[in-house]
């Protein structure tokens, strides 16, 4: 009774939270091609598939944002999300018509738009500005320990069982995702006191034209710009280096990084509330251009595993940080989603520049050109932060 | 609500049927027509190097091109348009649709999916296109692989499709991309060089 009720019980329905999200995300990645693959589907046909889902993942970032703020309500928003997911798997799994690909594709794309930004306000919630810090390290360990077992889970169910039973696998891990949200629910009240401000347009004005908030999310563009397009170039470069381990290697490549993220990220929440968010930024970012630079450098598929490490590095300083800096602009403001939505959507941007722009160099130019272009890239995010990042600390 | 989502269900039941019938439509027709063409080679196929169909073959190496300049023995896709009206039944265990059907290779090994078909100008197969590697969908690379070194056991739902290849023989194998100009085809290779692209 305790357990589920007492003043700890929120924190560890968030922790579970973001275990069982995380778990349930990994099969809705590129797993989605593989499998309408093998229900006889053409390449054309899931190319349109897997576009309706960017786009409305895209379209979605910032509206979604707006409704998250606008609603006291975020474990309800959450709930509804998680539902979503359900319903999205469950249409994958059951009937794999055009029809119902394209529904279960803009389910996931708008809900995993209102999911993220509901955990951030939740959180946000939880800890209060000051102890914000070392609840996303948390956030981050769960989210990371949820993506390297549900990659684990669905490659094995992928392959002892069927491509189909991972999409059952991923409806039945909603259930759990959904249960973490009951302790959850006093939250709600506690967010109508604190953290809802009237939201009024010129407040919004001013959150959006923050120079810090603009300059992160340059950052975050650029960041995603470089970091999206590698592990796809590198897993291909595996695959025609070692044709026969392939799997299990690309396997290791995935999950190891998330283990480093699963060690460093509570480190990192603690250290962005001692020491600043700059210099965690600066690591974050200055670790993926030396990371591209390696890989173009390297061609053992053995001695690449070391340097993919560092994407663990990266992703741990992210994950803190993306939620913490715009609370630090925008949190108090009534527009702390919406502000959320935006850095999402020119990471959107950057993503989407990155695997078109790099798998055009790589087919003309080879793979190590790519992966330096993708580095520059990168480089250039690290430096924008170096000139352009302010501390957004509050000053204690 | 109960009533609301069982209508819902029903609808997406009935665009599921149509989905496969339309997708299963497309390879039964084609298998039907090019059954009596192709199924004396499929029987020969079991040594790579031997050419039964392609007539300009001298050496295993060579490539069939995009644009073949000897002339087609026969016209395939003539018989089957003539008379449209006519049916033909073939036994379930003779035919299988093979877009999205596993690819193994000869010790059993999985190569990968059947993801497209290259044919030629009378719409003989030059190449299937094969889905291999990577994992959960990432690092795959799509190989373009010489249709003659394909068998397919329409009977058998263990193993539909072998590729008498293995992995390793794999390794350098160019990735094929749709928009590129001189198709990059895997063929067998009596010299230990697996792949030979065509210029």
């Amino acid at each position: 009774m305790n357990r589920w009720t007492g003043p700890g019980a929120a924190g560890r329905g968030l922790d579970w939270l973001n275990l069982f999200v995380a778990n349930v995300q990994t099969g809705f990645g590129p797993f989605i091609a593989v499998y309408l693959t093998t229900r006889g589907w053409t390449q054309t046909g899931i190319g349109l598939a897997l576009t309706i889902g960017t786009v409305t993942a895209m379209v979605s970032q910032i509206p979604a944002g707006a409704l998250v703020d606008a609603t006291a309500r975020k474990t309800l928003v959450a709930g509804f999300s998680i539902a979503a997911f359900t319903m999205s798997a469950l249409l994958f799994a059951a009937t794999p018509g055009p029809l119902a690909v394209y529904c279960a594709e803009i389910l996931h794309g708008f809900s995993s738009c209102t999911l993220g930004p509901a955990i951030a306000a939740m959180s946000l919630a939880l800890a209060g500005r000051t102890a914000l810090g070392v609840r996303l390290g948390r956030n981050a360990r769960y989210g990371s320990i949820g993506n390297a077992v549900g990659a684990a889970l669905m490659g094995l169910c992928a392959y002892l069982l069927s491509t189909r039973s991972v999409f059952f696998l991923t409806a039945a891990l909603t259930l759990p995702a959904a249960f973490a949200l009951l302790p959850l629910r006093v939250l709600d009240r506690t967010m109508v006191v604190h953290y809802v401000m009237p939201a009024r347009v010129e407040r919004l004005r001013v959150v959006l034209w923050d120079r810090r908030l603009l300059v992160f999310a340059g950052c975050a563009l650029l960041f995603t710009c470089g970091n999206a397009a590698m592990l796809p170039i590198v897993s291909g470069a595996i695959t025609k280096h070692a044709p026969t381990e392939a799997g299990p290697m690309i396997a290791a490549f995935i999950v190891l990084p998330q283990l480093v993220v699963a060690l460093l990220s509570p480190t990192i929440g603690v250290w962005a509330q001692r020491h600043g968010r700059r210099p965690i930024l600066i690591l974050g970012l200055a670790a993926l251009p030396l990371r591209g630079c390696l890989f173009a450098g390297l061609v053992d598929p053995v001695l690449l595993l070391p340097v993919q490490l560092l994407d663990g590095l990266s992703a741990a300083c992210l994950a803190v940080l993306l939620p913490l800096i715009v609370s630090d602009v925008a949190g108090e403001s009534g527009h702390y989603t919406l502000a959320l939505g935006t850095v999402g959507f020119a990471m959107g941007i950057g993503a989407a520049v990155s695997t078109t722009a790099a798998g055009m160099i790589a087919d003309r130019f080879g793979d190590p050109a790519a992966l330096l272009l993708l580095a520059a890239v990168a480089l250039a995010a690290a430096l924008l932060a170096v000139v352009g990042m302010r501390e957004t600390a509050p000053a204690a | 609500m109960t009533r609301g989502r069982a209508r819902r269900g029903g609808r997406w039941l009935m665009t599921a049927a149509l989905g496969a019938a339309l997708l299963h439509a497309a390879p039964a027709v084609a298998a039907e027509s090019s059954t009596p063409e192709t199924s004396p080679p499929t029987g020969a196929v079991e040594s790579p190097p031997a050419k039964p169909e392609t007539p300009a073959a001298p050496s295993a190496e060579t490539q069939p091109n995009a644009t073949p300049a000897v002339p087609p023995a026969a016209a395939p896709a003539e018989p089957a348009t003539a008379t449209p009206t006519d049916v033909e039944n073939v036994p379930a265990e003779e035919v299988t649709g093979i877009l999205g059907k596993k690819v193994f290779g000869v010790n059993g090994e999985n190569m990968g999916l059947m993801v497209d078909v290259i044919v030629d100008r009378d719409g003989r197969p030059l190449a299937a296109v094969v889905d291999f590697g990577g994992f959960l969908g990432v690092g795959s690379r799509k190989i373009a692989i010489d249709w003659r070194l394909l068998q397919f056991h329409p009977g058998d739902d263990k193993t539909p499709i072998v590729l008498g290849l293995d992995r390793a023989a794999l390794k350098a194998a160019p990735e094929f991309k749709p928009a590129m100009k001189p198709v990059a085809i895997v063929v067998a290779a009596p010299p230990p060089d697996p792949t030979d692209p065509v210029k």
